[in-house]
């Protein structure tokens, strides 16, 4: 089994949702609207790499533009092993879930 | 609208990724939103916030690493320290003693190019000096003529003011009331003075003071003297004995000790004009110094040229050549022949000579200090790789060994300044200075030490912890010593070579300074210089010479009393003179003493041939003695009965008195005329050996009886004369003690390295020591190298340092010669010295049982 933390786990679901806009400032986007709070781009360069490293996620450069100051965007995209990682999440998650009493938090 | 600048530049040095460019540009990104929604404001707080809160967490992480691997680096030097604590105790003390020697000698440097500086137009102020050029000797002096002021403000624009300066009138009578003082350091000078120099007023101002020829200005600590705590302003003082009635129109603050122009009173130039009898307005009389402020922009050697050519214009017949000499010269780099008014005059060789000393001292102990590092590497070979092992990084090493020798430099820095806070008092008594320890704190000092310290911790670490750190884990963890180990011997032997080298230069110079004052101190001069007292003649002394005279002969003891001028002291050039067959064009200078029938005979000289002046003979004021010197000067053939004119006066020569040496023997012998006064200003005693203090006290009695209520002071001739080499004497006392810290740290500095080879050397001793080699073969063998090095320091410090030490006693006309004893006598002592240090060590390790050098074969 591929063990992902939250933060990867919400960074790599982020990246698949994108698509072909996944670089970094979106990404920060979508999982702070998701969780609902503040992530420095510290908290998302972090996951980022090392799903990278862990060969979850492929990585290349894309064109600068001028409201970055020039400097080119780094784009991440989903490889095959990462799409596997998210559905085993998915599959443990929901057999985690499953047949678990229905609660109320109020 | 860009990103915060030097947020932006913190932000690319805190991401230590490769990808720099995308991550700032993603933060930039989000910036330019936040911008468009929030506006500038929030933007730019947001972008600080992240950078900072980045900041905080890379500053932690990396301070918290450096700090504890910094307490470990502590710890293991403390450790070391404590465990070698011989190797430790040289070290420190050797680098402290090099430092306190460094900031003694800073103390004293700053102390001497500081003179004058305290005066704002320290760079525009010039002294007029003269020269007066004849056929026989160039003489120069730091007066001018009476006339350069005003002449010279008149004009010249660029000069914007001008002032005449005479200091030393002594012992003068004041009377204040009821009250009588004696005062020293009275000193007349023009109204324009306060104009020029800035010194600074409590009461009164520079405008007003002086104004008038019976207006005065004192300093502070005359103004306690006289008056206590009562305002001295508009007071009246009686001056001198016929009590000229003088107003106080100003009180000074103290004058600053680094100033070359001294004084308590202060008259206005006028008054000189009647205690000299004087025409102020002469161009041929020149007895006071001439201070000048010129513009801004002036051009001073333009204006060299034109007081030059002026004086020439005004008196084709001149003799006397005048030229500027800048304030910040007169201190160190003035080098007349007569230097009036200059209060502690200094030596720019000095400074040079000091420097250079200082830098050399250093220079040894931070050699010891790597040596002695680098001697004790053998011991820490096994710690090396030990780290080496456990991760530690070449890098990490170096900032370990770094650190050890940055805390030695900071012990040492700290115990050099306990040690120069105890030395102040001695090295202030040998150098004549009143230095402060507080003057460390001036800022200059402050950054010159703490550079030098981090100088020396650096250069002094730099090499062993290089070199500690380059050592191969395997290898000396396996127990072989370092291989690159010939390339550091022959550095460390080179750096004895020269430590010996410069301790034999040192030596030899203390040596050489020593025979020489030595042989000045006791050279026959050609006159009787001991047990002759030298009195002023004032009051009641002046009126009746003949009288004092005979009352003085009737002391028992006095042998002869003769009144003349002080014939060690300044004497008074001339060329106003003529004899038969003199070239009219032709200028010879002859200085003039003068004296009575008694002179010959007080002072001891002797005479050549004809007669001296005689009590029975009535003519004999224009009659004139010539020295051996003189006659020489004028080229005359048996000179006795032949006319000679000085001044206005004809006369004859009667004699001719055998060379004697009134002055230093930096000089040679003068040419003089003597010429014949029976009142002068000196009185000279001399008195038999016996009882001197008893002569003295009847001396001082028949004083009372004619000068009543004043001092009673007196000079002994041999005092004046022996002063002359004072500036030698304190250069030698001073070289002494550096010439003797010098030989000590380059010992230390053998010691460490002889016991650095025989660490090296212990099981080739154990070896030999095992197959039968006695104690003083081995003994021998590690003393020879050792031999063999100070042999070289030897063979290239000789030369140089009789080149110095022979151009030194070039400053003397007449001198010791360099001998072969000396040369012999510093090698062998030398020798000697370092022998008995290197051998201590050798019978340490010849005397070590081969089983513990063996046991791990």
């Amino acid at each position: 089994m591929k063990l992902l933390s939250r933060a990867e786990e919400l960074v790599l679901l982020a990246i698949w949702r994108l698509q072909d806009n996944a670089y970094c400032v979106p990404i920060r986007e979508q999982v702070q609207d998701v969780s609902g709070k503040e992530w420095t781009f510290g908290a998302i360069y972090i996951p980022l790499h090392r799903l990278e490293k862990k060969g979850f996620v492929d990585s290349f450069m894309g064109n600068a533009t001028a409201e970055r100051g020039g400097r080119s965007k780094r784009y991440y995209k989903v490889k095959k092993r990462g799409l596997q990682a998210l559905a085993e999440i998915k599959k443990v998650e929901k057999a985690m879930w499953d047949g678990i009493p229905e609660f109320s938090i109020e | 609208m860009n990103t915060p600048k030097i947020a932006g530049i913190l932000l690319r040095l805190l991401i230590q990724r490769e990808d720099k460019s995308p991550l700032s540009g993603d933060m930039e990104e989000v910036y330019h939103d936040l911008q468009h929604r929030n506006g500038k404001f929030q933007a730019w707080i947001w972008f600080w916030g992240q950078v900072l809160v980045s900041l905080r967490t890379v500053i932690w992480y990396s301070a918290l690493r450096s700090i504890s691997m910094f307490r470990n680096y502590l710890k293991i030097a403390f450790r070391n320290a404590r465990k070698q604590g011989l190797f430790t105790a040289i070290n420190v003390s050797g680098l402290s003693a090099g430092l306190a020697c460094c900031i003694l000698i800073l103390l004293w440097l700053q102390d001497e190019i500081g003179y004058d500086r305290f005066h704002k137009n320290f760079k525009n102020i010039y002294r007029v000096i003269q020269e007066n050029r004849s056929s026989n000797e160039s003489i120069t002096m730091s007066t001018a003529p009476f006339a350069s002021v005003p002449s010279f403000h008149e004009d010249f624009h660029e000069i914007l003011y001008s002032t005449r300066f005479r200091g030393g009138f002594s012992n003068w009578r004041i009377n204040y009331g009821e009250k009588t003082f004696y005062n020293d350091n009275l000193c007349v000078a023009d109204p324009e003075f306060f104009k020029i120099f800035s010194f600074d007023f409590i009461k009164g101002n520079g405008e007003g003071a002086l104004k008038s020829k019976n207006s005065i200005v004192i300093t502070a600590e005359t103004a306690e003297k006289y008056f206590g705590n009562d305002d001295p302003l508009g007071k009246i003082l009686l001056i001198g004995d016929d009590e000229q009635p003088m107003e106080i129109s100003g009180v000074l603050e103290n004058i600053p000790a680094r100033s070359h122009l001294q004084f308590d009173i202060i008259f206005n130039i006028a008054n000189a004009a009647d205690w000299w009898r004087a025409d102020l307005a002469s161009w041929k009389d020149s007895r006071t110094s001439v201070y000048i402020l010129t513009d801004e922009n002036a051009d001073p050697s333009g204006l060299d040229k034109k007081i030059e050519n002026f004086v020439k214009d005004h008196d084709p017949q001149t003799y006397y050549y005048l030229s500027l000499q800048p304030l910040s010269d007169i201190h160190l780099r003035s080098v007349l022949t007569w230097d009036f008014d200059n209060y502690m005059k200094g030596n720019i060789r000095y400074i040079y000579l000091f420097s250079t000393i200082a830098i050399g001292v250093l220079l040894i102990a931070g050699i010891n200090f790597m040596n002695l590092s680098t001697a004790r590497s053998a011991k820490r070979a096994k710690e090396v790789g030990m780290r080496k092992v456990h991760g530690a990084y070449k890098i990490d090493l170096v900032k370990q060994f770094f650190v050890e020798s940055s805390l030695l430099s900071v012990i040492s820095l700290i115990l050099s300044f306990f040690l120069v806070f105890t030395a102040l008092p001695v090295f202030n008594g040998l150098s004549g200075k009143t230095l402060n320890f507080s003057a460390i704190a001036e800022p200059g000092i402050l950054i010159s030490l703490l550079s030098l310290m981090v100088i020396t911790g650096l250069i002094s670490g730099i090499y062993p912890s290089l070199y500690l750190s380059s050592f191969q884990p395997v290898n000396v963890l396996k127990g072989i010593t370092p291989g690159n180990i010939r390339f550091g011997a022959n550095l460390r032997k080179t750096l004895v070579v020269l430590q010996f080298g410069l301790s034999i230069i040192l030596i030899f110079a203390t040596g050489v300074i020593y025979s020489q004052l030595n042989f000045v101190i006791n050279k026959p001069l050609g006159f009787d210089k001991k047990n002759i007292l030298s009195l002023d003649s004032i009051g009641g002394f002046r009126n009746d010479p003949e009288t004092v005279k005979q009352e003085l002969l009737n002391v028992p003891g006095v042998r002869k009393v003769s009144w003349s001028i002080i014939p060690n002291g300044y004497i008074e050039p001339t060329t106003d003179i003529s004899w038969e067959g003199k070239d009219p064009e032709e200028k010879v200078i002859m200085y003039r003493c003068i004296g009575d029938y008694d002179y010959l005979e007080t002072f001891g000289l002797k005479m050549a041939e004809g007669r001296f002046f005689s009590k029975d003979i009535l003519s004999e004021r224009t009659n004139y003695i010539l020295n051996e010197s003189a006659v020489k000067a004028i080229g005359m053939k048996s000179p006795v009965g032949k006319p000679f004119t000085f001044r206005d006066s004809e006369g004859i020569i009667i004699g001719v008195v055998k060379d004697f040496h009134q002055g230093s023997l930096h000089s040679k012998i003068k040419p003089i005329l003597m010429t014949y006064s029976e009142r002068f200003f000196s009185v000279h005693i001399k008195i038999s050996r016996e009882n001197s203090s008893v002569i003295l006290e009847n001396i001082e009695e028949i004083w009372e009886k004619f000068v009543p209520g004043r001092p009673f002071k007196y000079r002994f001739i041999e005092d004046i004369v022996d002063g002359f080499y004072r500036s030698e004497e304190k250069t030698g006392n001073i070289i002494k003690y550096f010439t003797f810290l010098t030989l000590i740290l380059s010992c230390l500095g053998l010691f460490g390295l002889a016991s650095f080879s025989a660490e090296q050397r212990i099981r080739e001793v154990g070896i030999r020591k095992s197959l039968g080699a006695t104690d003083i073969s081995i003994i021998k063998l590690l003393t020879t190298d050792f031999v063999k090095w100070i042999g070289i320091a030897v063979i290239f410090s000789c030369p140089p340092a009789v080149y110095i030490m022979g151009r030194w006693l070039n400053n003397f006309a007449y001198r010791t010669d360099v001998g072969l004893t000396m040369i012999i006598f510093t090698i062998l002592s030398v020798l000697f010295i370092a022998i008995l240090t290197v051998s201590f060590q050798s019978f340490r390790t010849a005397r070590s049982k081969p089983v513990d050098s063996l046991k791990y074969e």
